[in-house]
């Protein structure tokens, strides 16, 4: 029901609004339709994913801002002291309780070995964070040994921790250095408590790479570039729902696309049988006039020569019987000019019938079966306007010899009898069956309507040329169909006639089948 | 005596025209027929007519039987009159396949009715030696006939020339058989010698008739 009425719709919209202008506005329309899911997604990652951006440069200011903020601490506090290693303890007892991401104070010498330690309360040591010795804090401590400023080293996993350590120099004659372990996830725990905030944030080695994609963010400020690299993620689960969905509008679009262009093509094909169909029967109707005008003029010419021969006949007896009793003939040149005057008519029609009918009709063996079935298509779009339906039963094939051409406009006209047989009636089954069968070597073909029939008194007349009951009809139809027919040396004739209906009879000898034909 | 004109056509006016052009030309013996049923139903009760020189004017479009249909039917029961046939639409195939067929002329609607008259004449002329042919060759057929099928091996050997004795030789029989056999057969075949026998049969070969042997009889050189 709703793809009834989908159909009517579109067809209706593509049947009249379907100009070329139109067409690429619809292509148009379509493609927007195909992309929709597509311009979606992006439209709301590109919104989510700016705010995600804003949030996490705010964050990344504000860790900037707080670590500048220590470092400066640390470092004014460790230029104050003159003898570091009398100071230590006291230093590191400060540094450890006075901010909560040191994670240990050691105090190293110029040669980078340990001098004292002092963990965080909760730690056993202090000395393995720096013990791993690697390349990037080596840069650290050569960096605070030469400028004489602090300087953070690269990242360092040791057991299971990220930290970062902070090289910072002191003011004593005796190069020793301050290094303070950092817990970077100290640095993000605020944003893994915190609800309010949209995002988390993660502390990860240093990458280059910086491209974002769904809900995630990388920032390198000036202050950590190179050491390590801040990674932010939306906690928005619209990302994560996106991410997912992904495939699924992937197949979506796909699908759309499929069942688009399958429509399209069902519609286009629709269309194109549709034309075929109607210039097909359109021809018919022109082959109909055409084609049976030969035949009408033979039939014409017959009708015509009839009484002209009769005339000359009489003439000429006329003048036969004049011979003795007409001295000075002037009655004799009479009946010479009547004749003459006749066979100049007669002259007439031999002319209008070498126009109309140049070449004699061609005979071959034909599939009348095949021929039915080929007009089938043709038969049931003329019959389709008046809502009756078409029956057509056939044997296998059947050759007999004939002219196509003339032979469908004879099913044509008969059909087309029937049809204006059935207008006139208003019966709700309205039908027409054509049924060939054989029958000892004789091929018989019945076209029957269920109209309201021919008038009793009409019946016998039919075949007759220029006998019509309608207005508009000439009264040649059927008399052709027969001659036609007879020229095919078949028969057509009315086989019944009743209130319930008409059947039409065209009985046609079959080509005798050639030895190699017949099956065994 | 005037010969027969018999008309087949089913336009009531177009044959009564010719009645009266036949009639003023001299030709009174003429008798119309409405369709080929009428003619039929005649046909029986007329074989002494069709004996005398006449001819017959065939209309080939009429309704219920044409008259190719007709002329074919006639044919199969030994009609010997010429036929000529009128046709209203007459293409050159279809008078060929008439001529072939054995009909004597063909006129194209509306004809010329004096041509009419002179086709009718050399028809009629034709029946005469039609009538004559048909008569003999009916007559020849019936001879043969009576023949039996000993006489009949001997009546080919004597066609092929053979002598007496080489008939003889050939058959396991007497000199005395055989000649007795070909008395007999000169006798039932109304000829006198063997010469004339071969001729009579030429000519029956000639138009057209074939012997009704019982078997495949060796064909006659």
């Amino acid at each position: 029901m709703i793809y009834k009425h989908w159909t009517r719709l579109s067809r209706a919209f593509l049947g009249r609004v379907w100009r070329p202008g139109a067409y690429w506005l619809a292509l148009l329309g379509i493609f927007l339709l195909i992309a929709s899911p597509y311009f979606v997604e992006k439209y709301v990652v590109t919104t989510l994913q700016s705010e995600l951006q804003k949030s996490a440069v705010q964050f990344a200011d504000e860790l900037a801002t707080r670590l500048e903020t220590e470092k400066k601490g640390f470092y004014r506090a460790a230029m104050a002291a003159n003898d570091p290693q009398q100071q230590f303890k006291a230093l590191s007892k400060a540094w450890l309780s006075g901010t909560p991401n040191v994670l240990a104070v050691t105090l190293l010498d110029s040669k980078g070995t340990v001098i004292q330690s002092a963990p965080r309360s909760d730690r056993d040591s202090g000395a393995e964070y720096i013990a791993a010795w690697e390349a990037l804090n080596q840069i650290g401590v050569a960096h605070a040994f030469e400028l004489q400023e602090p300087a953070f080293s690269a990242l360092q996993q040791v057991q299971n921790e990220s930290v970062v350590n902070l090289f910072i120099p002191t003011g004593a004659a005796n190069p020793v250095l301050f290094v303070v372990t950092l817990d970077t996830q100290q640095w993000t725990s605020r944003l893994a408590d915190g609800g309010e905030h949209p995002l988390s944030a993660e502390i990860i080695p240093f990458r280059a790479d910086l491209a974002s994609d769904y809900g995630r963010y990388y920032i390198n400020s000036t202050a950590w570039e190179g050491l390590w690299t801040l990674k932010f993620q939306s906690k928005n689960p619209l990302f994560e729902l996106l991410q997912t969905l992904r495939p699924v509008f992937f197949v979506l679009t796909w699908l759309i696309v499929g069942l688009f262009f399958l429509y399209w093509r069902n519609f286009r094909l629709r269309q194109k049988a549709e034309l075929e169909l109607q210039s097909k029967s359109q021809l018919l109707e022109k082959q109909n006039r055409l084609s049976l005008l030969g035949e009408m003029s033979a039939q014409l010419a017959h009708e015509i020569n009839q009484p002209l021969a009769t005339i000359a006949n009489y003439a000429v007896a006329g003048t036969l019987q004049l011979q003795n009793d007409d001295p000075d003939g002037s009655i004799a040149s009479l009946f010479q000019e009547i004749l003459e005057q006749s066979q100049r008519a007669a002259q007439v029609l031999v002319a209008v019938r070498a126009i109309l009918q140049p070449s004699p009709m061609e005979l071959s063996d034909i599939d009348v079966d095949g021929l039915i079935h080929k007009l089938e298509p043709a038969l049931r779009f003329l019959c389709a306007p008046y809502k009756i339906s078409l029956e057509v039963s056939t044997t296998k094939s059947s050759s007999v010899r004939l002219n196509p051409i003339l032979f469908e406009q004879v099913i044509f006209n008969l059909v087309k009898n029937s049809i204006q047989a059935l207008t006139e009636s208003d019966r709700p089954d309205k039908r027409i069956t054509i049924s060939c069968a054989e029958n000892a070597q004789r091929l018989t073909i019945d076209v029957a309507d269920n109209g309201p029939g021919i008038a009793a008194d009409h019946a016998p007349q039919v075949f007759e040329s220029f006998f019509t009951t309608k207005a508009e009809g000439l009264g040649i139809g059927l008399s052709l169909c027969r001659s036609v027919i007879e020229r095919f040396n078949g028969r057509l004739t009315l086989k019944s006639n009743s209130h319930r209906g008409v059947c039409f009879l065209i009985d046609l000898p079959m080509t005798p089948m050639k030895p190699e034909e017949i099956p065994s | 005596m005037t010969h027969h004109v018999f008309i087949i056509e089913d336009d009531l006016a177009l044959a009564k025209s010719m009645g009266a052009l036949l009639t003023s030309a001299g030709m009174e013996n003429t008798r119309h027929f409405s369709g080929a049923a009428d003619f039929l139903e005649a046909y029986a009760s007329l074989q002494t007519t069709f004996q005398e020189p006449g001819c017959l004017l065939l209309d080939i479009r009429m309704p219920h039987m044409t008259g190719i249909e007709l002329f074919h039917r006639l044919e199969s029961q030994g009609f010997a009159w010429p036929v000529i046939f009128m046709t209203g639409h007459g293409d050159l195939s279809m008078a060929v396949e008439l001529i072939k067929h054995g009909a004597f002329d063909y006129l194209t609607k509306p004809y010329d009715p004096m041509g009419l008259i002179t086709k009718i004449q050399a028809a009629a002329l034709a029946s005469t030696s039609r009538i004559a042919e048909h008569n003999f060759k009916e007559q020849h057929d019936k001879k043969l006939r009576s023949l039996t099928p000993h006489e009949i091996q001997v009546f080919l050997r004597i066609l092929s020339n053979k002598t007496n004795r080489e008939i003889a030789e050939e058959m396991h029989n007497s000199i005395r058989t055989i000649e007795n056999h070909r008395a007999t057969i000169l006798k039932k075949m109304a000829t006198s010698t063997a010469l004339e026998l071969a001729r009579h049969h030429e000519r029956y070969a000639l138009l057209g008739g074939v012997a009704p042997f019982p078997h495949a009889a060796p064909s006659i050189p």
